[in-house]
């Protein structure tokens, strides 16, 4: 039984992440049969309207991983102008390198085979703490979030809230 | 002869009822299935036909939607309008990354799921904005989704030792089962102390609340 | 290190140091892996920026994006240069890894007795054990014997080390002393460097020594990397057959040039595929993926200080083929056709696993019996339902056999059908108003499926269910193309059926 390069270093990142958990953050693959397909949860940071959630989200990877990036999506409902309302997460890390749809993101924001899944999980906490509003994929939130900041931060309580069942 | 006289005209009838009797299924049929369609206002009226249109629009939209998720509804909308409603045409341009910008003006038709919004509310409609309803409330809240209800009522200090426990358990396990079974036991951890946080939160913001409103109403006496 | 189940699962990780006291190595164990695998370094290579990463890595990094992965500055294949000190120095880490966390794992009351077991307690002396590469040996078993032992030939051995180390500095170095396969038992004569029982080494010294080095079989002089690696390659061949004078199995391996494809025409493509003994099958693309992959292969190869056979790198390629060469995940970057590709990549790395030799056929039976028996069940149901398209028994060849001739089983026509369940579960509601009866599992509960059974029963469901779906979706489209658009002139609207099914593969990347 041999494992490719992806699944390899899939299942060394998932051993270092439990070895090694790093603060708010649980990932692994859903099952070990498919290496390529994790869940994880982050928790919301503090200090936001995201703080005190717990967010699923699922993980995707190419069989290039980690030459290609995974692609990310919220199982749950999130409201944020980064995430679209499908829950499918648009951060410049999970970019593949070279093609940049919207030309403002400098390369070395984009994904590079040196990141890894707990970058990715740590990039997107911090772009729950601070959305960037540059290339909304919710126009809706973003707009909300620009304009209506108090409304935001309460519909998004509302929703963290919802999320645990109170 | 006589015998044949009568039979022929008895089969003409016979097959005259025949026809009458298959047109009128016929008919009968393909109306009952038109009528409950739109939701049984019979015959093809304008708002039927509006109706019609919509949910149709919809389905094109959900049809692209499916294939690029990134793509927003409005976007999708402007596009079809513009060209046609040529759901291939308008594939193409996604694919080619060729799509405008729907100027500001563009109102985009709101979508089927706030049905309330829309005063003619037919069956349909609202069984189709139900279903859409389920599929956006697919997400059930966390406790739900990994099933936690127990251990949510299970003791407090239970669940606290044994988050004191899990760190020093924590780690790469040699064996399979007991890996998945860490990391879920990992996961069920976090979720369920995020909601006793935010319990222990609201608990405190009622109480903060009662306290400010107690002394309010105190101050008014 | 502790037993493992499967061996495949076993890799270990620099935070395994973590919670031992010697945690402070975990950081040096991560200067010693390769920051793309997050392995150890595989013959690792310096780029013009000074970084270092396992050649296969940086290759492939190199032939994705021509930047490197670290700094993102640009640099080119044929100037990478190898990092020889730093492979030895992994390799005597790696060596040294499993008794160093042995000794970390042990509980310090104690400590005394694996110390006592494990020979000499000093650090240089457990490497000097290191060094007769016991990599598996158990030490216990080894004491008693190390104990009977002449101390000639240990002291024969390190002479050889520090000999060879001497003779590396002429050329390439060459670790093979310490990587030497630790189950031959054999060591080396400390003048003719000719392997051989270690009782025998005495008598050896006393009679056959032909009284200089030799260069052993299993010692393959890597070329001196070439600043020009096309220009003289055959400079390179013949010092270093020069060296490999006495016992030359194999030629050292030509480093391949890269090729111009866009200057190549087909025909040329396949020749040079077929000169290389490669398959020349599939697409355009495909062939050019399929060379440049052989390259990346091959030159990586080259660097290695055990360069595999044609055979093995062959095999190689295979498995790429299998997996990552597919024509649609090339297309789709890696985006879109993930849950449907990742689904065939696991059908395909498991039918890997079946042609292994050491399968293990009947505890794989009694793992897998109960999804066996669920994919037998569907499969039934599955033949009632699918009178409209094969793709359903494609999905079923391909999830039972596994992936014989993976990449050409995805036609145009399948695509659509991937793509669609892709974007059930990625995300899309889909119009249920229009849903048979029998309706498909809702995103949520694909996913769920996908959990609890680990064969590929239920995605091959959702997609046969999709695909009925579809057809029904679909004969709705014309009509309201022409209804629901008024106020724009009429583009004559194109036949529903043909719509979905011409769709090209969308990729969600783009967002």
């Amino acid at each position: 039984m041999s494992l490719n390069v992806a699944q390899r270093r899939l299942l060394q990142e998932y051993r270092a992440l439990t070895n090694n958990p790093p603060e708010g953050i649980t990932a692994g693959p859903i099952s070990e049969d498919d290496l390529l397909h994790w869940e994880c949860l982050i928790q919301g940071p503090e200090g936001t309207p995201f703080e005190g959630g717990v967010f699923p989200a699922e993980l995707k990877f190419p069989n290039d991983y980690p030459h290609m990036p995974p692609t990310m999506k919220f199982l749950g409902d999130i409201f944020h102008p980064n995430v679209y309302p499908s829950g499918l997460v648009c951060i410049s890390i999970l970019h593949p390198p070279g093609d940049d749809p919207n030309h403002y993101e400098t390369a070395s924001e984009r994904w590079s085979p040196i990141q890894s899944v707990e970058k990715i999980l740590l990039s997107v906490m911090s772009m729950l703490a601070e959305p960037n509003d540059e290339s909304p994929a919710n126009v809706e939130a973003a707009k909300m979030w620009r304009e209506k900041r108090s409304e935001y931060e309460a519909r998004v309580k509302a929703s963290v809230r919802a999320s645990l069942g109170l | 002869m006589a015998e044949e006289e009568i039979n022929i005209p008895s089969l003409v009838i016979v097959l005259l009822v025949t026809g009458l009797a298959v047109r009128y299924f016929f008919f009968s049929g393909n109306a009952s299935s038109a009528n409950r369609q739109p939701g049984g206002t019979g015959g093809a009226t304008p708002e039927e036909l509006q109706r019609r249109r919509e949910r149709e629009r919809e389905a094109a939209v959900e049809t692209i939607q499916q294939m690029f998720p990134q793509v927003d509804r409005r976007t999708i909308l402007w596009d079809l309008q513009r060209h046609g409603g040529n759901l291939q045409a308008t594939t193409e341009r996604i694919l080619a990354g060729r799509t405008e910008t729907p100027p500001i003006t563009f109102q985009p038709p709101p979508p089927p799921s706030s049905p309330e919004t829309t005063a003619a509310a037919q069956q349909s409609a609202a069984a189709a904005a139900a279903s859409k309803y389920a599929e956006k409330k697919v997400h059930p809240d966390l406790i739900t989704r990994y099933n936690l209800r127990d251990k949510l009522a299970s003791a407090p200090s239970e669940d606290t030792g044994a988050a004191a426990g899990a760190p020093k358990t924590g780690g790469w396990s040699s064996n399979r089962e007991e890996r998945q079974s860490l990391l879920r036991k990992r996961r069920d951890q976090m979720i369920i102390e995020a909601r006793r946080k935010m319990e222990a939160k609201i608990a405190a913001e009622k109480a903060a609340a009662a306290a400010a409103s107690g002394s309010a109403g105190g101050g008014d006496n | 290190m502790d037993v493992f189940g499967d061996e495949a699962f076993n890799v270990p990780d620099s935070t395994d140091w973590l919670g031992t006291p010697l945690a402070c190595l975990m950081p040096v164990e991560q200067a010693f892996r390769c920051h793309v695998c997050k392995d150890f370094y595989d013959s690792p290579m310096l780029t013009s920026c000074n970084h270092t990463f396992c050649s296969l890595c940086i290759r492939r990094c190199l032939s994705v994006d021509s930047k490197c992965p670290l700094c993102r500055a640009t640099d080119q294949e044929s100037k990478l240069r190898g990092n020889w000190a730093l492979r030895e120095a992994v390799e005597a880490f790696k060596n040294s890894r499993k008794v160093l966390l042995e000794f970390a794992r042990a509980p310090p009351t104690t400590q005394a007795a694996p110390t006592g077991q494990a020979g000499p307690s000093s650090p240089s002396k457990r490497k000097a054990t290191e060094l007769e590469g016991p990599k598996e040996e158990d030490p216990e078993t080894k004491r008693p014997r190390r104990s009977t032992r002449s101390t000639r030939a240990r002291v024969a051995e390190l002479t050889a080390a520090i000999l060879q180390e001497e003779e590396e500095t002429t050329f390439a170095a060459d670790p093979d002393y310490v990587d030497q396969p630790p189950d031959d038992g054999l060591v080396a004569c400390p003048i003719c460097l000719t392997r051989m029982k270690e009782q025998q080494v005495d008598r050896h010294l006393d009679t056959s020594c032909p009284g200089s080095p030799q260069a052993a079989s299993k010692r393959r002089p890597i070329p001196a990397q070439t600043s020009q690696p096309s220009t003289f390659p055959s400079f390179n061949t013949r010092l270093t057959s020069q060296v490999t004078t006495a016992n030359q199995n194999q030629k050292p391996p030509e480093r391949l040039p890269a090729l111009a494809y866009s200057m190549l025409r087909d025909t040329a493509l396949r020749k040079k595929l077929s000169e290389l003994g490669l398959s020349t099958h599939g697409s355009r693309q495909l062939l050019e993926k399929r060379h440049k992959e052989w390259i990346t292969l091959w030159n990586a190869n080259c660097d290695s200080s055990r360069p595999k056979k044609r055979t093995e790198l062959l095999r190689d390629l295979d498995e790429w083929e299998r997996t990552v060469g597919h024509p649609s995940t090339a297309a789709g970057g890696g985006g879109g056709g993930q849950q449907g590709l990742g689904l065939m990549a696991r059908a395909q790395a498991t039918g890997a696993q079946i042609k292994d030799k050491e399968f293990d056929g009947k505890a794989w039976a009694t793992r897998y019996g109960g999804s066996f028996g669920d994919l037998i069940k569907q499969a039934r149901k599955g033949i009632k339902r699918q009178t409209l398209d094969g793709n359903g028994e494609k999905a079923d060849t391909k999830g039972g056999g596994g992936g014989e001739d993976g990449k050409e089983d995805i036609t145009p026509a399948e695509l659509p059908t991937l793509q669609a369940r892709e974007g059930e579960s990625s995300a899309a509601p889909t119009p249920m108003d229009i849903v048979p009866p029998s309706s498909p599992p809702r995103p949520g509960q694909v996913d769920d499926a996908d959990t609890e059974h680990d064969g590929q029963a239920p995605g091959k469901d959702a997609i046969a269910e999709d695909t009925a779906m579809r057809e029904q979706v679909i004969p709705g489209t014309p009509d309201k193309e022409r209804q629901w658009e008024t106020s724009q002139q009429q583009q004559p609207p194109i036949p529903g059926d043909a719509q979905l099914s011409g769709m090209k593969k969308p990729n969600p990347e783009t967002c």
